[in-house]
């Protein structure tokens, strides 16, 4: 996928009074549908070429868009008013896992509705954004004490409720998207420096006794792979000497022999990344990585054009948490971070995760096409 | 305010900006930088390097017909800890089991099923064992199984269960020449006969070859041969299969017809001390072992004690004209056919009056044996015992080999003299009888033995005079003729030597009355001698016990076989004196010494070192 800069101009312009009729922006839909081929291909390829797992892959890729086209019809008044609501539906529904839920590899996760079977913590990667932004949005900003209190004490209970499950990665990174709402709307940089320095510091009580054992064994895992090679380290080696195993130019589409012959763990879900490397090299690294780039500096810049706070705010986190997902994924399986469980957005083999984030997408889009309207109205 | 703002997009940007770079730096040192030792790496895990089964060398009788071959076999392993997983999979996992996960386990159940059934195993016999081992990483499921088996297993392709190719022994020529030519175990290494002795001679050295397996272990691509296996070297035996096979089945019908507990023979080539032929009853069929008994194993012409009774006079006769002290003329008084040295009766069943030495060994007569063991020292009697061999090693270092027992030379008094001159009082087997008699083929000379097939002749070891051996041989030849013990053994148109000999089975210290081991030793053809067979049978309950009687016709019926074989010119011109006798009353019988009371107290000594059946 190669973006040709001086093109940009005047596709946008010809485009954009099209596409915006159904409140999409044409080139994050062009990016993201860019991401998703390349991720389809991938996908085909670790399975072994199996075009069952493609063609399911491809149908909840679909259902992804449709949904995500669904939302950006929603004017951002209505979410905005629906938030605190929806929000509170999430956390009940997280609470209704301790007592309902389903278990799957040891862990809490899983809410049986009866017709559908999901994580609320899914919903929560939207929600809390949203209800932080729109806690922050009802006041002036950067926001008073009380309510910036009142936000960090919303974050602790939807990562608290999240940890209890457990499920570390998905906390923290919901966490982090919630950090991203309070640091958007202005919090002065002593409490973002204290903040850290009290992150640090409770760092090791947090080891002690709020970890639990395979939590504790994935972070020292990841700061000493070769210490246990059939164990917990096996995952980060094998990823390693797939993605090393791509050199410059890669063994070429269905080449990974990591991923082939099994050595390779998750291969289609988590680990995607690494048969990608595999296959299509260093070069297929740059395109893959420069793809991520460009949708995330389309989404910060719709974010920056945001005409209220709880748009722009909402905006921002939103990209901010894909940002987070890309890092933190590719950081893993490339061994700069420990082995956190996390999907790599739009390529990774999997449902519940895409859908929340082409929720967010679309409501990205709403906001952003809706603004014009909005501004005319006021 | 929108200030500040701005100032955070910067931020954001700036840490986003750098957190890419890292990526892409990561990727670069990862992809680039490390992408060598990361794809040695890979291949460690991937290629594998796998012994290549080597077949052993075969075994050859002197003609090249094989003996003993290896044949590819397939055996089928698993790995307890993959196989468990799918057999009884963790239910923690089975949860999050898609459609397709549950299916793909459903098939490989079906598929362990159709393997066991293939495999005639059992369910409930192997699955509890396999569960049991779950953390091992090996278990045999079945070994030597056809390879058109093996490759249906293989393409069942379940996971954590293998196949792996092997060689297993065949022995094309059966329970004939199984007591020699030996047997392996499961894992191909020998345990008996030739197949143990020559073990190293015959395995070959496994090869090495490359391949790419899968995380579960399975072999999916072959890469290519680091070394080739190195084939077994091949082992060319003196045997000869025919006669192989010709005297085991003549000594099977002889133990059945008679009821013996055991028979056993051996011909040997009679001027280079190969051994041509070597047979035990009963047998065993080394191809399946599965109804396999201890005393059918036994190779007993080395195995066996055996008295060798008058199979061993000629020796001292021998003896004797080589020291000077009888000429073939010199007249034996053997009287009323009793004798009596140091308190103890030898006696003769006939009284045969005065005999030459060859009417002695003719009429086998005892007292005729004791008077001329008499003329020698009995330093000088042991000697010539040494000499050829009896009471040691035969230096064929066949498994189970007994040397016998014979008393020191020191201890000797005239009684062990005249005992031992019809072969009362020590034990040998019977390879080292009919060594021994290669004295009478070689001009005096012993030579060793050898089961593989020689170049050229040994070395002999004088051991008396070459006229002493050659008038002994005609003497011998005196046996098969009428008035001799064994006319049976004669072949028309070839002069056959012999000696018989028939002993009391010691038994409960003592010997027993009526149980017996016939003996014959013979050489043919007397002019120009090419094989010495030596019989034993043990036992026989059917009332014919006497050495030429029962072993005459044997011998008379292989040894044509080989002549004819071998084809070797007649030495009889003329149409053979008469034949076999008309009536048993014609036949003499020879001399059954019951040996003198006080011998029998060392003979038990000795022979209770050894199991005679």
């Amino acid at each position: 996928m190669k973006i040709d800069l001086p093109e940009k101009e005047t596709v946008y312009r010809q485009n954009r009074g099209g596409l915006e009729m159904f409140h999409l922006d044409l080139w994050l839909v062009l990016l993201l549908l860019a991401l998703a081929a390349l991720g389809s291909a991938v996908v085909y390829s670790a399975s072994g070429g199996d075009e069952e797992l493609l063609w399911r892959h491809i149908i909840r890729l679909g259902l992804a868009f449709g949904i995500m086209v669904a939302f950006a019809q929603i004017p951002p008044n209505q979410i905005r008013i629906h938030t605190p609501w929806i929000f509170g539906a999430g956390i009940g529904m997280l609470i209704a896992v301790f007592l309902f839920g389903d278990l799957g590899k040891g862990a809490q996760r899983w809410l049986d509705l009866g017709f559908v079977r999901f994580q609320p913590s899914e919903i929560m990667k939207v929600a809390l954004p949203l209800m932080l932004a729109w806690l922050f949005a009802q006041n002036t900003l950067p926001p008073a004490s009380k309510y910036l209190l009142l936000g960090l004490g919303l974050i602790g209970l939807t990562s608290g409720l999240i940890i209890m499950q457990p499920d570390l990665g998905t906390a923290v990174l919901i966490a982090a998207s919630g950090l991203f709402v309070v640091f958007f709307a202005g919090l002065s940089w002593r409490w973002i420096l204290s903040a850290m320095v009290a992150v640090v510091g409770s760092l090791p009580i947090v080891w002690h006794f709020y970890m639990y054992d395979y939590q504790k064994q994935r972070v020292l895992t990841f700061l000493n792979p070769e210490s246990d090679p059939l164990g917990s380290g096996y995952h980060i080696i094998q990823s390693k000497i797939a993605i090393g195993s791509g050199g410059l130019e890669g063994k070429g589409f269905m080449g990974s022999s990591q991923a082939h012959l099994d050595f390779l763990p998750e291969s289609t879900t988590d680990f995607i990344f690494s048969v990608m490397a595999e296959e299509f090299g260093l070069m297929g690294v740059l395109v893959l990585l420069t793809l991520y780039f460009l949708v995330i500096a389309r989404g910060l810049y719709m974010a920056t054009q945001m005409q209220d706070n709880f748009a722009r705010l909402t905006a921002a986190s939103v990209v901010m948490t894909l940002f987070i997902y890309v890092f933190v994924n590719i950081g893993m399986v490339s061994g700069l971070l420990p082995v956190v469980g996390l999907p790599l957005p739009l390529m990774s083999y999997g449902g519940s995760s895409m859908v929340t984030l082409m929720i967010s997408f679309g409501i990205l889009m709403s906001f952003h096409t809706h603004k014009r309207l909005l501004s005319a109205s006021e | 305010m929108k200030q500040t703002l701005r100032k955070r997009d910067q931020v954001i940007l700036g840490l986003m900006l750098m957190v890419f770079i890292a990526l892409v730096v990561r990727a670069f040192y990862v992809q680039i930088l490390q992408a060598d030792f990361l794809q040695s790496e890979g291949s460690k895990r991937q290629v594998r390097t796998m012994d290549l089964a080597a077949p052993r060398g075969d075994i050859v009788d002197r003609h090249g017909r094989l003996l003993a071959l290896s044949t590819p076999v397939n055996t089928v392993w698993l790995d307890p800890k993959v196989v468990t997983g799918w057999l009884a999979p963790d239910p923690l996992r089975k949860q999050e089991w898609t459609e397709k996960e549950q299916e793909r386990v459903t098939a490989y159940q079906a598929g362990f099923r159709t393997l066991l059934q293939w495999l005639k195993l059992s369910e409930p016999g192997l699955t509890p064992q396999i569960l049991a081992q779950k953390h091992r990483r090996f278990m045999y499921v079945k070994r030597q199984i056809l390879p058109t088996l093996g490759e249906r297993i293989r393409d069942l392709a379940l996971p954590g269960v293998y196949v792996d190719s092997a060689y297993k022994r065949y022995y094309p020529a059966g329970e004939v020449a199984a007591h020699l030519v030996g047997f392996n175990d499961i894992d191909d290494r020998g345990i008996a006969g030739i197949e143990k002795i020559y073990h190293d001679w015959l395995s070959g050295k496994p090869g090495k070859k490359q391949v790419i397996r899968d995380r579960t272990g399975r072999v999916v691509h072959f890469v290519k041969d680091l070394e080739p296996a190195k084939i077994g070297q091949d082992l060319v035996l003196s045997i000869d299969q025919d006669l192989q096979f010709f005297l085991y089945h003549r000594l099977k019908r002889l133990q059945i017809a008679h009821q013996a507990a055991t028979a056993m023979s051996v011909i040997l080539d009679a001027k280079t001390g190969e051994v041509l032929a070597m047979a035990s009853v009963p047998g065993f069929n080394p191809n399946d072992r599965s109804q396999l008994q201890g005393k059918k194993l036994r190779n007993r012409p080395v195995t066996d004690r055996l008295e060798p009774g008058s199979t061993v006079k000629p020796f001292v006769v021998a003896k004797a004209l080589d020291q000077g002290r009888i000429q073939p003329d010199t007249v034996i008084e053997t009287g009323n056919g009793r004798m009596r040295v140091q308190g103890e009766v030898i006696t003769d069943t006939h009284a045969h009056g005065d005999l030459t030495p060859m009417e002695v060994l003719q009429r086998s007569s005892n007292v005729g044996a004791a008077k001329i063991a008499l003329t020698l020292e009995p330093q000088q009697q042991w000697q010539m015992y040494h000499d050829i061999g009896f009471a040691q090693d035969t230096g064929l270092f066949l498994p189970g080999e007994i040397m016998g027992y014979i008393k020191p030379a020191r201890e000797w008094q005239s009684i062990d003299q005249t005992s031992s001159a019809f072969g009362y009082g020590f034990n040998i087997n019977l390879l080292q009888l009919a060594q021994a008699y290669l004295i009478f083929t070689n001009q005096g000379a012993i030579k060793p033995l050898s089961v593989i097939k020689l170049d050229e002749p040994p070395q002999g070891k004088q051991v008396v005079s070459p006229e002493s051996a050659q008038q002994v041989l005609r003497m011998l030849e005196s046996v098969t003729e009428p008035g001799g013990t064994a006319p049976q053994a004669q072949i028309e148109g070839y002069r056959v030597a012999g000696k018989t000999g028939t002993v009391h089975l010691s038994q409960g210290g003592g010997y027993a009355a009526n149980r017996y081991a016939a003996l014959f030793a013979g050489v043919v053809p007397v002019d120009h001698p090419r094989f010495i067979m030596a019989t034993a049978v043990v036992d026989p309950s059917r009332g014919v016990y006497y050495g030429g009687k029962l072993i005459g016709p044997v011998f008379q019926s292989v040894m044509s076989e080989a002549l004819r074989l071998y084809q070797v010119p007649p030495d009889a011109h003329t149409r053979p004196k008469k034949l076999a006798p008309a009536s048993e009353a014609d036949t003499p019988v020879e001399e059954i010494a019951p040996p003198p009371g006080q011998l029998s107290s060392q003979t038990q000594e000795a022979t209770a070192q050894g199991d005679r059946p």
